[in-house]
This record gives C-alpha cells, sequence and structure tokens, in this order.
C-alpha cells in the first residue's frame, strides 16, 4: 500500500488511500451505481416466485416462459430486422456523406455537416411525430420500411461522426500514390480508403444497431402491423406489472449486448495495441 | 403496349383479389396480456386465420397511432373513454351485430354501457375496477375508504397509480365528487388534495406495487383490480376493495376500423371469443373478468367465487365510469402536472 516500503503505516496512509485515490473510489463507486441495478435485474429472473422483491427460491422457469412466447420471439425477430438493415444504410449514408465531407470541396459542405448532425440535438419524440405525420400524408402504410426510415434517422449522425472522424485522419498521399500508380477513383476507394476505414465502419454498424434495437420513441410512432419491437413490447408488457419475466428477457439480452461488446473489443484492442506501439 | 399494361393491371387485381381467399389475415391492436396466446393460438387452429397481434402501452397512444390513417389493423381493443374518442374521429366503424354470431353471450349490462349504448361501435370484452389494495399485517381494522391513502398513519407507506385520471379517481371520490366530472372546481380541489396527500407518498407507482403491497414495504396502494390479482393468489394477506366512495370500473373491448382490410375475419374473432368456453379461458389465463356471463359457471370455484375479478351487483353500480371528459381534460392535465411538481 506504501511505496515507501516501511513495514508500519505511515501517518499519512489514509490521505494516500483515500485522498490521493480518489479518483479510482468514485470509479469504483460509478461501476457499482451504474451496474447494481443490473445485478438485481439479474439474480431476480432466477426467482421461483412471481414477485421482482421477494426472493422465494431458485428456477429458471421465467427463462422457458420467454422462450415460448410467442409475441417475445416474433418481436426479437423484427428488432433483429429493423436494427441490422437500418444500421446497415445508416453506415453506408454515414460513410459516404463522411468521406465526401472530408475529402471534397463543394459549396454548402458545412451545411451539409451539420445537417447530417441535427437530428442528434433534436428531440426524438419530434422527429417520430413529424416522420408518423408526414408517412401518413405521403399515404405510406406503417411497418418495416417507416421503421428502417426513423431508425435510420436517428442512428445517421452516430454514423457520421464515426467515419468522418476517421476519414479525417486518413493519409491523403496514400490515395495520391494510388493515383499514380494508375489506380482510378473506383479502385483507389475500393482498394485504399475503404480497408483502412473498416473498423470504423464496423463501430458504426455496431453502434447504429445498439442504437436501433434500444429504441422506443421512434419506434412507437413508425410501428406498424406485425412490427412491434422488442422494447414495444416489453413497455406494453408492464402495464400488468413488472414480472421476472422481464427480468428473465433483460437478462437475455445483457448477455447478447456483453457478448457483442466482447466481439467488438477483440476486434479492436488488438488494433489499438498497434496504433500505440507505431 | 397498353395491352400488356392492362394484361399486368388485371393480373394485379386477380392477385389481389386472390390473396384474403388464399391466406386470411386478422391484424389486431390490442393491449399486452388481456388476450392470452392460447386463445389466439386456437383461433388460427380453427379458422385458419393468421393472427398479427401488436400491443400498445395506453390509450393516447394508441389513439396517436390511428389518427394518422391508414393503420391496416382490422381490431383495435380500446378502453371505455377511447371509444367514444374513436367514434368521434370517425376511426371506428358501426358494428352489423347479425355478423356476431355469440352476440346474445354478452351479460345484460354490458349491453348499454354509457359510452356506446347498445354496443354499436364496441363489443365489451374483459372488465376489472380501480380501487385500492392493503397488507393486511400493516392495518389494524380492514380498510373501506379512499381516506385511508390520506391517512398520516401510513405515511411512506402509501403508493398512487403512476396514471392521471387514476390518480384523480382518489382525489375526486375522497372529496365527494364523480370520478368523471368536468368542473373545473371540483378538479381543482381535488388537484389540491392531491398536493397535500404528496409528503405522504411513497411515490407514484403503476408497475410492481402489486408486489410491494405483498412484501410489506407499501401498506395501502391504489390499484387496478387485474394488477393484484396474482399477489392475492400467493399471499393471503393481500386484500383488494373497492372503496365506499365507489372506485371506478373499465371495459376494454374490440372495434372494427373504419378501413379495416378484413372486417370478416375481424367478425369472425368476435363471434369466437364470445364463446362461453373461449371466456372463461380468457379469464383463467389472463385473471380478468370478460362479460360473458355464462363463463363464469366453467370457471374453477376460487376463481369465480373471487370478489376481486367478480365484484357483487352493488358494488358495480356505485362505482364510476371512467367516460371521455372532452375539453374538461385540459384542467386534469393543468392539474396534474402541478401534483407532479409539487414537493
Amino acid at each position: 500500500m506504501s511505496a515507501t516500503g516501511t513495514a508500519r503505516r505511515g501517518p499519512g496512509w489514509i490521505t494516500r488511500t483515500f485522498v490521493h485515490g480518489i479518483s479510482g473510489w468514485l470509479t469504483l463507486l460509478t461501476f457499482i451505481f451504474m451496474l447494481a441495478p443490473i445485478v438485481v435485474l439479474i439474480a431476480f429472473a432466477f426467482n421461483s416466485g412471481r414477485s421482482t422483491v421477494v426472493w422465494t427460491g431458485f428456477s429458471l422457469d421465467w427463462f422457458a416462459k420467454v422462450w415460448s412466447n410467442r409475441h417475445i420471439a416474433r418481436a426479437l425477430n423484427v428488432s433483429l430486422v429493423v436494427a441490422i438493415a437500418s444500421a446497415a444504410i445508416a453506415t453506408a449514408i454515414g460513410a459516404l456523406a463522411a468521406i465526401a465531407i472530408t475529402r471534397r470541396q463543394f459549396p454548402g459542405r458545412d451545411v451539409l455537416g451539420a445537417a447530417l448532425a441535427a437530428p442528434l440535438v433534436l428531440p426524438e419524440i419530434v422527429l417520430g411525430v413529424a416522420l408518423l405525420v408526414f408517412m401518413s400524408y405521403a399515404g405510406v402504410s406503417l411497418g418495416y420500411r417507416t421503421m428502417i426510415v426513423g431508425h435510420v434517422l436517428v442512428s445517421v449522425p452516430f454514423a457520421t461522426l464515426i467515419v468522418r472522424a476517421a476519414a479525417s485522419s486518413l493519409d491523403p498521399q496514400l490515395e495520391h500514390a494510388a493515383a499514380d500508380l494508375g489506380a482510378n477513383e473506383w479502385q483507389t476507394f475500393r482498394m485504399v480508403t475503404l480497408p483502412q476505414l473498416m473498423p470504423a465502419l464496423f463501430t458504426s454498424f455496431i453502434l447504429a444497431a445498439t442504437l436501433s434495437f434500444d429504441n422506443l420513441v421512434m419506434s412507437t410512432f413508425t410501428s406498424g402491423v406485425g412490427t412491434t419491437t422488442l422494447p414495444l413490447r416489453i413497455y406494453s408488457m408492464l402495464k400488468l406489472g413488472i414480472t421476472p419475466e422481464i427480468n428473465a428477457l433483460g437478462t437475455l439480452l445483457v448477455l447478447a449486448n456483453v457478448t457483442i461488446l466482447f466481439l467488438v473489443m477483440g476486434r479492436y484492442l488488438p488494433l489499438m495495441l498497434k496504433t500505440n506501439r507505431r | 403496349m397498353t395491352k400488356s399494361n392492362l394484361f399486368l393491371a388485371a393480373s394485379a387485381i386477380a392477385l389481389l383479389a386472390a390473396g384474403p381467399a388464399l391466406a386470411e389475415d386478422l391484424r389486431i391492436y390490442g393491449w399486452s396480456g388481456e388476450m392470452p396466446d392460447e386463445v389466439l393460438a386456437d383461433f388460427e387452429g380453427e379458422t385458419g386465420i393468421t393472427v398479427t397481434f401488436d400491443t400498445f402501452d395506453s390509450n393516447e397512444s394508441m389513439i396517436a397511432k390511428l389518427d394518422a390513417g391508414g393503420s391496416g389493423y382490422d381490431l383495435v381493443n380500446p378502453s371505455q373513454y377511447a371509444v367514444q374518442i374513436l367514434i368521434n374521429r370517425g376511426r371506428i366503424a358501426e358494428l352489423d351485430h347479425s355478423k356476431i354470431e355469440t352476440y346474445d353471450n354478452i351479460g345484460p349490462s354490458f349491453r348499454n354501457v354509457s359510452y356506446d349504448p347498445g354496443n354499436r361501435y364496441s363489443i365489451p370484452y374483459v372488465w376489472g375496477t380501480t380501487g385500492l389494495a392493503y397488507n393486511k399485517t400493516c392495518v389494524d381494522a380492514p380498510i373501506t375508504s379512499w381516506k385511508s391513502l390520506f391517512d398520516e398513519k401510513y405515511k411512506g407507506r402509501i403508493y398512487m397509480l403512476d396514471n392521471m385520471l387514476a390518480a384523480y379517481i382518489a382525489g375526486l371520490q375522497v372529496n365527494g365528487f364523480s370520478a368523471n366530472t368536468s368542473d373545473p372546481a371540483e378538479i381543482e380541489k381535488a388537484t389540491e388534495t392531491l398536493i397535500a396527500q404528496k409528503p405522504l407518498l411513497a411515490g407514484y407507482n403503476s408497475t410492481n406495487f402489486a408486489d410491494l403491497v405483498s412484501s410489506g414495504e407499501a401498506c395501502i396502494v391504489e390499484s387496478w383490480s387485474s394488477s393484484v390479482l396474482q399477489a392475492i393468489k400467493d399471499n393471503p394477506d393481500v386484500v383488494y376493495v373497492l372503496p365506499e366512495e365507489g372506485g371506478t370500473m373499465w371495459i376494454d373491448g374490440y372495434s372494427v376500423l373504419t378501413d379495416a382490410p378484413n372486417p370478416d375475419a375481424a367478425y369472425k374473432f368476435l363471434s369466437y371469443i364470445l364463446r362461453p368456453e373461449v371466456a372463461a379461458k380468457t379469464t383463467e389465463l389472463s385473471q380478468t373478468a370478460t362479460v360473458v356471463t355464462a363463463s363464469r359457471a366453467l370457471l374453477p370455484a376460487d376463481l369465480a367465487n373471487n370478489s376481486a375479478v367478480f365484484p357483487d351487483e352493488k358494488t358495480i353500480a356505485n362505482a364510476d365510469f371512467i367516460l371521455d371528459l372532452g375539453d374538461a381534460m385540459k384542467f386534469y392535465q393543468d392539474g396534474w402536472t402541478r401534483v407532479k411538481a409539487a414537493q
């Protein structure tokens, strides 16, 4: 504990552990504050009773119930389809916009940059209502299409920001070199720029997919027949009170998210280490 | 050119016409947990109609969605006051009772509900009450009145429903007013009562209050009947009562949308769920009473005699019905904002 190496605790050990170590303690407290509710949620998913407050015994019944609930399976399916589709579209749009903004000179470049970030500062509920009104005015029936459009709208600013940051740190010399060696614009993009942006595209896709998967507000306004997402389903289930079924579902979602997190970290840690070495 | 276009159009029309005959679909927009999966699955098995059941979290968000038009649903599952709003906005169609074979199974007291006399626009289905639940171990005498929710004695162990109209039921009725008032002065008085109550509350809660009262953490809670039934089953100390001031009754029914793509399937579904055995199954699985009187005889005795599920006629007659309050709604909303903001 003490850096001086004396066996006896020096008079300043309290200061050293608690005052100098304050950032460490604060970090620990923050983690406890953030994770404790999730730990409780997971614990009560294994409760044999119907309560989420009183522990009555261990059981896996609630997981079985989640498994056999056809509404949940269907909602999960809808959520995944929308998340993957909207993340792919948002990443594509974000990447192209980011490259255009960082690499090209054209009138209205700054305006485009700002406009793409606008959904970030607009309240999502405003966007949702606007989209609902617009869709009904345009005669588009609500469903996958409207929901994917809505989710793309929510996640495009994030995708753009991520890819923009990566694109602006790219070395333009590499592209010039490719051009010197006879590559046309498309070849340069495909073989030089794109591979360098791959980590950013991957991050942006995962982030956009996560945002879409968790989304409640935009989904409320843009979902249609047969497209109730998982968050919408869970929210409507709350009317009958919280049962451990919701905890079990939450546990499965936490598990899925942690898996994705490790996947991303597994992909990124080596990359980050490599960058640092250079 | 024109010929091939015509041919295309003709085949498209033929396809559209043939579509429903090949695979029939029924799209329902309803409350979660009130229509058991098993009933839907049985209906699909019997009729071959594929049911899509989407859920909403409140009447208000459901109305907003339907208001946009072209929702694509056949049936919607509004509560009583939402039926009035949907009728006013022309979203639900007048029903053809001759297409509902089992219409006569609806109990007489549900034939002439005030929000839709003669069930012209909606078929009532499940119903329940809003009253209070308490834990026997923390009270000296049985609770019979809303007044207990405003009693110093239970300070810090009272929860109110986190729902504007529900909270006002207690606030209004404890003052001797109707829960359905549109008088600004009465609403104002109720607002003051609710603000004065706030220091006594442990919180507003409409999700796990049944759990809290069962564990004894809460002593008295304002409650929906359907939400506490499971807690009562698990813990005999939990009691649900309709207060002597009346409490309220709610009905969630089914209406056919004006732009329903497949109204025939909707009528088939209505005919199906009004069968006594189907209604009994619904009550058993969702722990909620239905309007089908004959279904009660098919239920297990403990459920059929459960006064929280089936309060007696006199208690029901005493209960208020929350209806569409129209312009008075803004007084409630203003008051509720003040209640929520108060310390």
